[in-house]
């Protein structure tokens, strides 16, 4: 089902070109033999060719110098066969004989090639053997970070490990967490010159095999070249790759990602990126924090709905500034007349200037912020907040009370824990702030509508993005707004069509067992 | 298809489609005064507006100009300005005693079909010139722009003026069963006062009532919360002077007699706590309270009475009572009460009760 | 005969009562109490009752059609009357809703123009709100229910504002009762005709709809829905207005929110105006995509050509009417237009329908009785 053209913009570029160039990708070449190939790999200067053995009996070892683990080829594969005195009289006895278990022998130069790179020792009998053997003695403690501290996403109360850039530490973590024969890795392979490794993760039983089929399949139609984030996978196979909102949740935490997974979502991890991929996500999904589950329900439920109300404040608030000091003097209270006045009198400049202006200097105190170094970066930003915004105010070149409001939006457009959304805020500010310049109210009201339909029509992996809130399942409000007890929060939601429906027994979560103590007297 | 889209967006902004009224290019005018002048057969308006320049207090300031209607006015007033003139934050409307008998009519439908205008905009009769009174404004003893409207707003609220604001006069003023009324403002060397109401017929002014009047009148339209009340007490050869401060008073009124010739007894229960009162009383006796409360009701059903007659006199109803016949009966005659309505017996019966006396004795 | 649209498309049946309920509430809300009163008086919230029985009566001869043939009107109309007659009237029905869509949307357009924004003009506003009706519609007829489900609860809260205008009110105005003639009553209910309209839009939409045997009731919870809003409305503006002011008001509604004070917002009504884009979309988008329908099913064509047409038609028209008179005119054209079509034109085919349908049993019965030998 739902079986997607999933060629992407550039991709597609190159498809169409391909008709009309007719450009030979240089990965695509009809099978090399074995000599060609070597001759290909002799061109890098990291290609090591060793010959060992005694006189009449060589053996040839070749391999990626950068890619081997030296000490594992000194000790598992060069002492064995000295001990052995190098007599083997077929390949096929390398595998008996040394103490790795991934070793294959084979004649196919496309696995050769494959699995030279990425690890793997090649071993001829005599010179110019076709049949050889593969050994592997990969290396692989280099070049990854150790811990993942989730800074990102921060949470105070709860685990802060998360997911590094390896995916077989990722794959290990996960099989920690859940001890159950359900849960099920696919592998795939992604990717034209990278070969990412991808691996798709669910809960059989619980996951709609649908979804699981959708995701493999808009993965198996991918044709790139390098993946280099797992986020742009989740670009690669979207439904709507126009859109500003993120389709798919991405995360480093491993609570989350098991969230997902229990609630009947499938997730996919690559090679090289720390960031899980989880689907078919809806809008509400994103203004979920782990720090929720972790405090009391009210507490948690009391920091979502700030956290929404700091969504539609950031959103509305400049533009509702610019449109009733451009258009609607008449909406201000006696008491707020004055002061608006006085702070706009010796500004220079329309409402709609001052507050592009002030909204421009965040963004770029933000990039910038983002881009140096730490130390610097807190100073700049110092200075950047301080001393520019009263410098500003003095010069009469904003008032102050739009300074304020253009801060606390600042502000609260990071109240999203997911990363991808908060952008998605900060950008969807700006066509409300046009839509308001030119009509005021009403604009405002224009460009929600705009936003309304877009989010109507926007499907993750198939299914409406803006369930549960169209189409409307009043069952399904237990975790969106509020997040209430565990009691009640026992049923998957049913948006994601589970194959089972409860995820513990909501009878014995504890209820708080209010009897009157007058009652026991 | 987006692209088209964008573009139609695009050109939009680009395009400065409605009319801006950036809240510091635009004069914000508070309130406005309107006078007629006999002699030219002119009107003339004067406009009250703050300035922000000279810092984050504001000055009030004043423009005025003459037209031969009202119509004119506003396109007079901008002739005279350096922004331009902007009615939509208007909070009050002053009316010239001259203006007011002469015809307010082609004002208020004028005010009545301007969308930039809220309802709740006091408007309020002016014992003279309604420009003097803007200009007191802005001298230095008073030098709040918003004087009138908060002054207005505050009698209503506490004391004895019932409440009023355009919708309220537009509903009476266009209904034919009742005759509108509004606040009389007076000038008192700089500073101004509200001296009374004002009531209407039709679209005139007929007569004015000071503010004992006024509270019996609030009492009588609808029970109210507020106001205070006094009285001249007299026992033997004591004399003093009761003050009483209405909590709560409710209204009813009730149809007597049939439809040839009906009468109206308005009940009113007040609940009220006597303010001041001279030491002679001592009020913890019950036979004084009982003592007070039968003056006062005396005083109120006479007072009552007295005032009734005098509308009957100018043969206005601002307190309705067509109106509320009219509820009553079916196949209402308006023009057979109104006939009626002169010498129709109308009276208050009244009942005091007082609930507190205050903290000391 | 056999229901087409895939279930992708369909909504659930409960959806109906947002479908009926937003297409009833457009602009006739803002401004009705003025034409209602003309008959009975202040007592022609009666009359509201009245037209909402006889709308739910007509929506319960709809469905009884709809459901006999289990297809929408234009099947209906090509089974009834044939190719040419029924291919008219579609057409017919298809430009009802076109001038229902236009109405609606000039009238909004009127009363932005005469309350904030005085010399904004019409193609500016067309420029940005057309683009929107497309994006909508060309969603498909999901997005228009989402829309129409946002469309209602969004602006849900407004309803409590009511309460303000309820401050000034006089009750003593909506007495006496049952002081006009039963004349003067009928007077009143044909003057909500125009608030009433919307709900036979089904006709167009049903198949559209799972289940659409069962979503009946949901229909008629619409109907009553709305009646209570403008039940509600007529009330408070009774009591809010005198006789003499609500007929010197054109626009009541807006008028009465004017005093509505919250804390830090004066001027309410200018929030009223904007979030009432909202209300109206679901409206036009409906009527708008009625109009499609009918044209692309008669013509066998793709849909979307016909909805740039429409949205370029919507533009011509909406600058040809220009002033409070011909924009009058046109309202008053397309109540008139619609009493006919729901109180006329519907009955008949049910009539029509239920014969039909007599006529095809005695035929099947006589059938069984005495076989015709083959």
């Amino acid at each position: 089902m739902n079986k997607l053209p999933v060629i992407e913009s550039h991709a597609r570029g190159t498809v169409m070109f391909k008709h009309l160039f007719k450009r030979k990708n240089a990965d695509d070449q009809p099978k090399k033999s074995l000599d060609e190939l070597i001759n290909q790999f002799k061109k890098s200067s990291d290609f090591m060719t060793l010959a060992i053995g005694s006189q009449h009996r060589k053996y040839i070892i070749t391999y990626f110098k950068q890619l081997v683990n030296m000490q594992s080829v000194e000790d598992k594969i060069l002492e064995p066969f000295q001990k052995l005195d190098f007599t083997l009289s077929s390949v096929q006895e390398v595998e008996n004989v040394l103490p790795i278990e991934d070793i294959s022998v084979t004649k196919d130069t496309k696995e050769i090639l494959e699995k030279m790179l990425r690890g793997y020792v090649m071993f001829q009998l005599h010179k110019d053997d076709k049949l050889v053997a593969l050994i592997k003695v990969q290396s692989f403690d280099t070049g990854f970070r150790k811990e993942n501290e989730t800074e990102n996403e921060f949470s105070v109360v709860g685990p802060k490990i998360g997911f590094v850039e390896d995916l077989d530490v990722n794959l290990y973590l996960m099989r920690k967490t859940v001890i159950s024969e359900n849960l099920i890795f696919k592998e795939l392979t992604v990717g034209n010159k990278s070969k990412t490794r991808v691996v798709l993760v669910y809960l059989e039983g619980v996951t709609n095999p649908q979804h699981v089929e959708t995701m493999t399949q808009r993965l198996e139609d991918i044709d790139f070249d390098v993946i280099f984030d797992s986020t742009m996978l989740d670009q690669l196979i979207s439904d709507n790759s126009s859109t500003a909102f993120p389709l798919f949740l991405t995360t480093e935490r491993i609570d989350r990602v098991l969230f997902s997974l229990l609630n009947g979502q499938a997730a996919f991890f690559s090679s090289g990126s720390p960031y899980a991929v989880t689907g078919p996500s809806t809008l509400l999904d994103f203004f979920v924090s782990p720090e929720d589950y972790y405090l009391p329900w009210v507490l948690g439920s009391f920091f979502r709905v700030i956290r929404i109300l700091g969504v539609f404040f950031s959103i509305f608030a400049t533009p509702l500034y610019v449109a009733i000091v451009t258009y609607h003097y008449e909406m201000l209270p006696k008491d707020l007349l004055g002061p608006i006045i006085f702070s706009r009198t010796n500004v220079p400049f329309p409402p709609v200037i001052e507050v592009l202006f002030l909204e421009i200097t965040i963004e770029l105190l933000r990039e910038a912020g983002a881009r140096l170094p730490t130390k610097v970066g807190q100073t700049l930003g110092i200075v950047g907040g301080i001393v520019i915004g009263q410098a500003t105010v003095e010069a009469a070149l904003t008032s102050n009370i739009l300074l304020i409001i253009v801060s606390l939006t600042a502000l609260a457009s990071f109240t999203t824990p997911i990363f991808k959304m908060s952008n998605t805020i900060r950008l969807l500010r700006f066509p409300f702030i046009l839509f308001a310049t030119a009509f005021g109210l009403v604009g405002i009201t224009f460009g929600f509508c705009f936003l309304l339909v877009h989010l109507l029509r926007l499907k993750s992996l198939g299914m409406p993005y803006l369930v549960p809130l169209f189409p409307f399942r009043p069952t399904e409000y237990r975790d969106t707004f509020l997040r209430l007890p565990y009691s009640h929060t026992a049923k998957r939601p049913s948006y994601l069509r589970p194959l089972e429906r409860f995820r513990y027994n909501p009878n014995k979560a504890n209820k708080a067992k209010r009897k009157s103590n007058l009652d026991n007297e | 298809m987006k692209r088209i889209l964008i573009l139609c967006t695009c050109l939009t902004f680009l395009t400065s489609c409605a009319d801006r009224e950036t809240i510091d290019e635009i004069q914000v005018v508070n309130s406005i005064g309107y006078d007629y002048i006999p002699q030219s057969n002119k009107v003339r308006g004067t406009i009250l507006y703050p300035i922000y320049k000279y810092g984050p207090t504001e000055e009030p300031s004043i423009i005025a100009a003459t037209a031969n209607s009202s119509f004119d006015i506003p396109l007079r007033l901008n002739n005279k300005s350096s922004l331009p003139v902007a009615f939509g934050q208007l909070r009050s409307i002053v009316m010239g005693k001259e203006f007011a008998t002469h015809g307010v009519d082609e004002l208020v439908n004028t005010i009545a079909r301007n969308p930039d205008l809220g309802r709740n905009i006091k408007l309020s009769i002016a014992d003279g010139n309604a420009h003097e009174l803007l200009s007191s404004v802005t001298k230095k003893k008073i030098k709040d722009y918003q004087f009138i409207s908060n002054l207005i707003e505050q009698n209503i609220r506490t004391e004895n003026l019932p409440n009023t604001n355009l919708q309220i006069f537009l509903f009476s003023f266009f209904s034919d069963d009742r005759d509108p009324y509004l606040p009389v403002l007076t000038q008192q060397k700089d500073a101004i006062k509200l001296k009374g109401l004002a009531l209407f017929k039709k679209q005139k002014v007929v007569t004015t009532i000071g503010m004992k009047e006024t509270f019996l009148f609030k009492l009588l339209t609808s029970g109210t919360k507020h106001g205070r009340y006094s009285v001249k007490i007299k026992e033997s050869d004591r004399k003093g002077e009761i003050i009483l401060q209405n909590l709560r008073t409710k209204t009813k009124y009730e149809i007597k007699g049939n439809h040839q010739n009906p009468s109206i007894v308005a009940h009113l229960t007040v609940d009220g706590l006597v303010k001041e009162f001279p030491g002679w009383i001592d009020l913890t006796d019950p036979a004084n309270i009982k003592m007070v409360e039968k003056t006062l009701q005396k005083d109120i059903e006479k007072d009552g009475d007295a005032f009734i007659k005098k509308l009957q006199r100018h043969k206005i109803d601002p307190i309705c009572f067509t109106d509320y016949v009219r509820s009553k009966t079916r196949g209402f005659n308006s023009e057979k009460f109104k006939a009626q309505y002169p010498d129709m017996n109308i009276k208050v019966k009244a009942r005091v009760h007082l609930i507190q006396t205050g903290i000391s004795n | 005969m056999h229901n087409t649209i895939k279930e992708e498309n369909q909504v659930s049946p409960s959806f109906l009562f947002f479908l009926v309920h937003s297409t009833q509430i457009g602009v006739g809300i803002l401004g009705f109490q003025r034409y209602i009163i003309k008959g009975a008086g202040y007592e022609a919230w009666i009359s509201i009752f009245l037209a909402a029985i006889s709308v739910c009566i007509l929506l319960a001869m709809i469905f009884n059609i709809l459901t006999r043939e289990n297809s929408d009107i234009i099947d209906i109309h090509r089974l009834y009357f044939g190719k040419y007659l029924g291919g008219a009237l579609t057409l017919a029905a298809s430009a009802y809703y076109f001038i229902f869509a236009l109405t609606i949307y000039r009238t909004y357009v009127e009363i932005l123009q005469i309350w904030m924004f005085p010399q904004l003009e019409t193609w500016v506003v067309s420029l940005v709100y057309l683009p929107i009706i497309y994006y909508t519609v060309s969603g498909g007829f999901r997005v228009i229910t989402g829309i129409a489900f946002f469309g209602i609860v969004l602006p849900l809260p407004l309803v409590f504002a009511l309460i303000y205008p309820l401050k000034y009110g006089h009750l003593n105005n909506l007495f006496p009762l049952f002081d006009h003639t039963i004349w003067e009553f009928l007077i009143s209910t044909k003057m909500m005709t125009f608030e009433n309209l919307g709900f036979e839009s089904v006709l167009f939409f049903y198949p559209f709809i799972k289940n659409g045997a069962t979503s009946q009731k949901w229909g008629q919870l619409g109907v009553l829905f709305s009646t209570f809003l403008y039940l509600c409305t007529a009330l408070v503006s009774f009591a809010y207005f005198s006789q003499g002011q609500l007929t010197h008001t054109i626009w009541p509604t807006l008028t009465m929110a004017k005093i509505i004070e919250i804390p830090f917002l004066q001027r309410f009504e200018y929030i009223l105006i904007s979030l009432w884009l909202l209300v109206v979309l679901p409206t036009i988008a409906v009527s708008v995509w009625c109009t499609i329908r009918g044209f692309s099913k008669t013509f066998n064509k793709p849909p979307t050509i016909f909805l740039i047409l429409v949205l370029i038609a919507l533009l011509g028209f909406s600058i040809f009417f220009d002033d409070r008179e011909t924009i009058d005119q046109l309202n008053t054209r397309l109540s008139m237009t619609g009493f006919y079509f729901i109180y006329g034109y519907i009955p008949f085919l049910f009539l029509y329908s239920l014969i039909r349908a007599k006529i095809k049993q005695k035929k099947a019965q006589k059938e069984e009785r005495e076989p015709t030998l083959s």
